[in-house]
């Protein structure tokens, strides 16, 4: 009997009536703060940990701790449980510093990879940054468009964000407000890109109530 | 010394890395490096005793720690898992019987290994006996008259022939077949005890020379890292080169297995301070308590249907019921209850634009310009607008896309990179004063 | 006062759900060009050998997959349909292999595809940059068994694959900043081509990646996936949902000009304009 009711509820389309019910609940928050929001965003905290824990626990720890520790005779692995544990010393008063101790371990390798970072990351930016503004062509020499305004924006902006020198001084004061308006055009893009961003998940879940829901047809 | 033992380049990272114990050492028991006033000569002759200590214990452990870290073989060195073969392979290779024993891992050096199975194989027969069942094995490996060094013969299916196999038992083989598991128990257990003993000792050490634990636990882990990718490959100076390798390297894969390891345990942490904060609702029904309520249901729901059909097989089909209930908590809430709360940022976004955006200065009129002609370069709106301007035409570069392109490649990427700039120094500032603890501020000055 | 503030936001926001709902059922056509970083990106999936693998890392969840989760589905589909073996993987947020495994799932049966020799599914993996830095010299350590618990030397699709050597292309699909730590400790060890399919709020600063060589190509967002499926001549549901994001565009853009032209009205009228902004938002996520 119960396979028949999963058979009948798997063919349905509760799943899409339950996931149109969950988003409607949501925007309700637009007309204003009300119980069924705080409702549904409860069960939402409560389904992303839950999936979080299981997944980890199916995929990390049971086929790469379990399973070589007991089935493979690998028993070092306990160490790995031992050394998670002091993490949850945190809330203990009087032994905090072990769960110091691991943070500190891990802060540690953060570190030393930060250092690593710094030269993979911005090694290649640096060189990248050396682009020639005067290019010679058919043997005229012509000043490289692009490669200046890049060149001059990059500077400019360094420069703008470098406080270690004062800008009060008329030639600092004039590079660091030619940085500070070609600023301006990355905050505006980023801008102009997150407005985007942030649209197209909207288009995403009224895509899914309109077409998967109420089964309007999409145009052309 | 070093040198007859190891091979030259390890020598290497053992010189370093036993000034670095012998540096260490006088730092965690004395706390300070620099050389006090009037005492130079014993603060050296403690360093250079440091080192010599320090190699000889690093010699020590890198060879007798890994004769103490090595896995206890199962029965055989193989672990198995139950297999039933098809009926209509079964009936052209007359079996008589279906079920057996499917090699899902095989130790390299194992009794196994060396009588030519791999994984994959099925096992069917041990000296004639089936093998169904998970403790067949190493039952029919405790019979009268199998012991050390006995020729036992394994009737296995490869793919889809029969095949014969013929295992030497060896002594670890017996060992395990009577005591795996209990070795593998005391294994356990004594880890234990040792780790709950060493970390009572530690306990008792005065609280300075905890925190100068925590400082060289920080500094040491450091150093792994950064001399792995720093350190010369086989002592050429090409570091800034891909692909070099160092004897450091070797242990990148299984720190990055044991790191993923610890990490997935530490999910623990959030989990319980979600708990403890919805639980306390609930114990003193306090205002919303039916929300926690419904948190805990689904936070429950979520770990036993996510849990169970990852176990179940038959979970796998579509129609059963555990994996249909899974089906409606993980689309039908997670996925749609996601995306709704992240796309309701687009409705704000439109208040914050009629209401907050003000153009008060003419850098922030300049900025908006930007903005408009970015946003109206994605879209086809936009493209529409200047699509009057042929392509090929050498107006072409005012066509919006164009422009937005342009903006976004030279003068965005300019503006970026300056940024990004001052955020990686800013952050390599940050990663050199956590290693060195340099970095004051509340959790660094922490009472321990 | 307070009773017209709150009209005029619920105004403009039904202003908004009704310029993206009214174009979503009302057919526009407006043409679309493909920018250079999404082509870029085509090319260098085209350009894998036979010999490697391409991965494609859904480092995101599902409250942007109205974004990565439609480049998601234009990559796969590339995939598909110039047969070239991937791996699915994650190590930022826990369902995102899981949906990419239900979006290749979903494409699979159009081009025949078998799972375990077309494409794999390498699962979760948490640890951020430590376990990237073991997974790259060493994959099967970290990945020993796929999603499902196959031990992963059995699955044919993963012949020959053993390091970030052997990953033809790596494509990170994320809402966060991930890119960094795979540039630093993929790219930057290993040489490992990279790609990068971010939301449009981290699109801004990939560029400068772009232009170092450090990432080999880029797709920006919802317009990027509609680029890319433009690239593959298929006009699916991104490239449907850029007529709607036209007029989102185009809705922000006067709401802009209009508070400002009411707002420069208004002070000339000598009014003080009160703050708007105050409580303004809930926390947003």
């Amino acid at each position: 009997m119960l396979h028949d009711l999963a058979v009948w509820l798997s063919h349905q389309d509760g799943v899409v009536w339950l996931g149109a019910v969950s988003t409607l609940a949501i925007y309700s928050i637009l007309y204003r703060e009300n119980p069924v929001f705080r409702f549904f965003e409860h069960i939402f905290v409560g389904v992303a940990t839950g999936y979080g824990v299981q997944l980890i626990v199916t995929q990390v720890l049971g086929p790469m701790w379990w399973e070589p520790m007991v089935r493979r005779g690998a028993w070092y692995w306990i160490f790995a449980l031992l050394a998670a544990s002091l993490f949850y010393f945190v809330y203990s008063r009087r032994l905090v510093w072990m769960s110091r101790l691991i943070i500190g371990v891990f802060m540690g390798l953060t570190a030393g990879n930060g250092l690593v970072g710094f030269v993979t990351l911005v090694g290649p930016q640096v060189a990248a940054s050396i682009k020639p503004v005067v290019v010679v062509s058919a043997g005229v020499p012509r000043p490289d468009v692009n490669h200046l305004l890049f060149m001059i924006t990059l500077i400019t902006v360094m420069f703008y964000f470098y406080f270690s020198i004062s800008h009060a001084g008329r030639r600092a004061g004039a590079v660091a407000r030619v940085g500070r308006w070609l600023v301006m055009v990355t905050f505006g893009s980023i801008f102009g890109l997150t407005v985007m961003g942030r649209m197209s998940l909207l288009i995403d879940r009224l895509s899914f109530l309109l077409f998967d829901w109420l089964h309007l047809r999409p145009p052309g | 010394m070093i040198v007859g033992i190891v091979k030259p380049s390890a020598s290497v990272v053992l010189t370093l890395a036993a000034i670095l114990f012998g540096l260490l050492g006088v730092y965690l028991i004395g706390g300070r490096l620099r050389p006090t006033a009037g005492r130079p000569v014993r603060h050296v002759a403690a360093v250079l005793i440091a080192v010599v200590v320090g190699h000889l214990v690093l010699i020590g452990i890198s060879r007798y720690l890994k004769q103490l870290f090595r896995p206890i073989a199962p029965p055989l060195g193989i672990t198995t898992q139950e297999y039933t073969v098809s009926r209509a392979l079964a009936r052209r290779l007359h079996l008589s019987q279906r079920k057996g024993l499917e090699i899902t891992w095989m130790s390299e050096g194992g009794s196994a290994a060396a009588g030519g199975l791999i994984p994959t194989d099925v096992v069917l027969g041990l000296d004639g006996h089936p093998t169904g069942g998970p403790g067949d094995i190493s039952r029919l490996l405790r019979r009268e008259g199998v012991g050390v060094g006995s020729l036992i013969s394994i009737r296995l299916l490869r793919g889809e022939q029969m095949a014969e196999a013929r295992v030497r038992v060896r002594r670890a083989d017996v060992l395990a077949v009577y005591r795996y598991h209990l070795l593998l128990l005391v294994a356990l257990l004594a880890s234990m005890i040792a780790w709950v003993l060493a970390f009572a000792l530690l306990n008792r050490l005065p609280a300075g020379a905890k925190k100068r634990l925590v400082v060289a636990a920080t500094f040491v882990a450091g150093v792994f890292y950064s001399t792995e990718y720093f350190l010369p490959a086989q002592s050429r100076l090409v570091w800034w080169r891909a692909h070099h390798t160092n004897p450091l390297s070797e242990w990148l894969g299984p720190w990055g297995t044991a790191a993923q390891v610890i990490a997935g345990f530490t999910i623990g942490l959030g989990v319980i301070n979600l708990v403890l904060i919805h639980g306390k609702t609930i114990g003193r029904l306090r205002r919303g308590w039916p929300n926690s309520m419904a948190f805990f249901a689904a936070l429950v729901a979520m770990l036993v249907f996510g849990i169970w059909q990852s176990y179940l097989p038959e979970a796998a089909k579509p129609d059963h019921l555990v994996r249909v209930v899974y089906n409606y908590l993980f689309d039908g809430f997670y996925v749609a209850l996601g995306a709704a709360v992240f796309s309701v940022l687009a409705f704000y976004i439109a208040t914050a634009a009629y209401r907050a955006f003000r153009i008060r200065t003419a850098e922030a009129g300049f900025m908006m310009a930007a903005a408009f002609i970015v946003m109206l370069g994605q879209i086809p709106l936009g493209m529409w607008l200047t699509g009057g301007i042929d392509r090929s035409s050498l107006f072409a570069p005012l066509r919006v896309e164009n422009i937005s392109g342009w903006i976004l490649a030279v003068i965005n990427m300019a503006g970026s990179r300056a940024i990004l700039f001052g955020v990686a120094v800013g952050a390599l500032a940050m990663s050199l004063r956590i290693w060195l603890n340099l970095e004051r501020g509340a959790f660094f000055d922490q009472e321990i | 006062m307070e009773r017209a503030r709150f009209w005029t936001r619920r105004v403009i926001w039904l202003l908004t759900a009704a310029a993206l709902i009214v174009p979503m059922l009302v057919r526009i056509r407006l043409p679309m060009f493909p920018s250079s970083p999404a082509r870029k990106l085509y090319r260098a999936v085209e350009a894998i050998p036979p010999d490697k693998i391409m991965v494609i890392s859904t480092s995101w969840e599902p409250g942007t997959y109205g974004e990565n989760g439609l480049q998601t589905e234009a990559l796969i589909r590339h995939a598909f349909e110039s047969n070239k073996r991937f791996a699915i993987f994650g190590w930022i947020y826990p369902p995102g292999p899981e949906l990419g495994q239900n979006i290749a799932e979903g494409l699979a049966k159009r081009y025949h595809k078998r799972y375990g020799v077309d494409w794999v599914n390498w699962g979760y993996r948490p640890g951020y940059a430590d376990m990237i830095r073991g997974w790259a010299k060493d994959i099967r350590a970290i990945v020993s068994t796929d999603a499902y618990g196959t031990p992963i030397g059995m699955l044919p699709v993963m012949k020959g694959v053993h390091t970030a050597d052997d990953i033809g292309l790596m494509v990170e699909i994320t809402p966060t900043d991930s890119i960094g730590t795979l540039v630093q400790f993929v790219y930057g060890v290993h040489r490992t081509p990279l790609g990068y399919a971010p939301t449009g709020v981290m699109a801004a600063e990939a560029y400068a990646l772009l232009d170092s060589g450090q990432v080999v190509g880029l797709l920006r967002g919802l317009v990027g996936a509609a680029e890319y499926e433009d690239l593959l001549r298929h006009r699916g549901e991104a490239y449907r949902r850029m007529i709607p994001q036209s007029f989102a565009h185009a809705l922000i853009i006067l709401l802009v000009i209009l508070g400002n032209v009411l707002y420069l009205l208004g002070r000339r009228q000598g009014e003080e304009t009160p703050t708007e902004v105050q409580g303004e938002q809930r926390a947003g996520d």
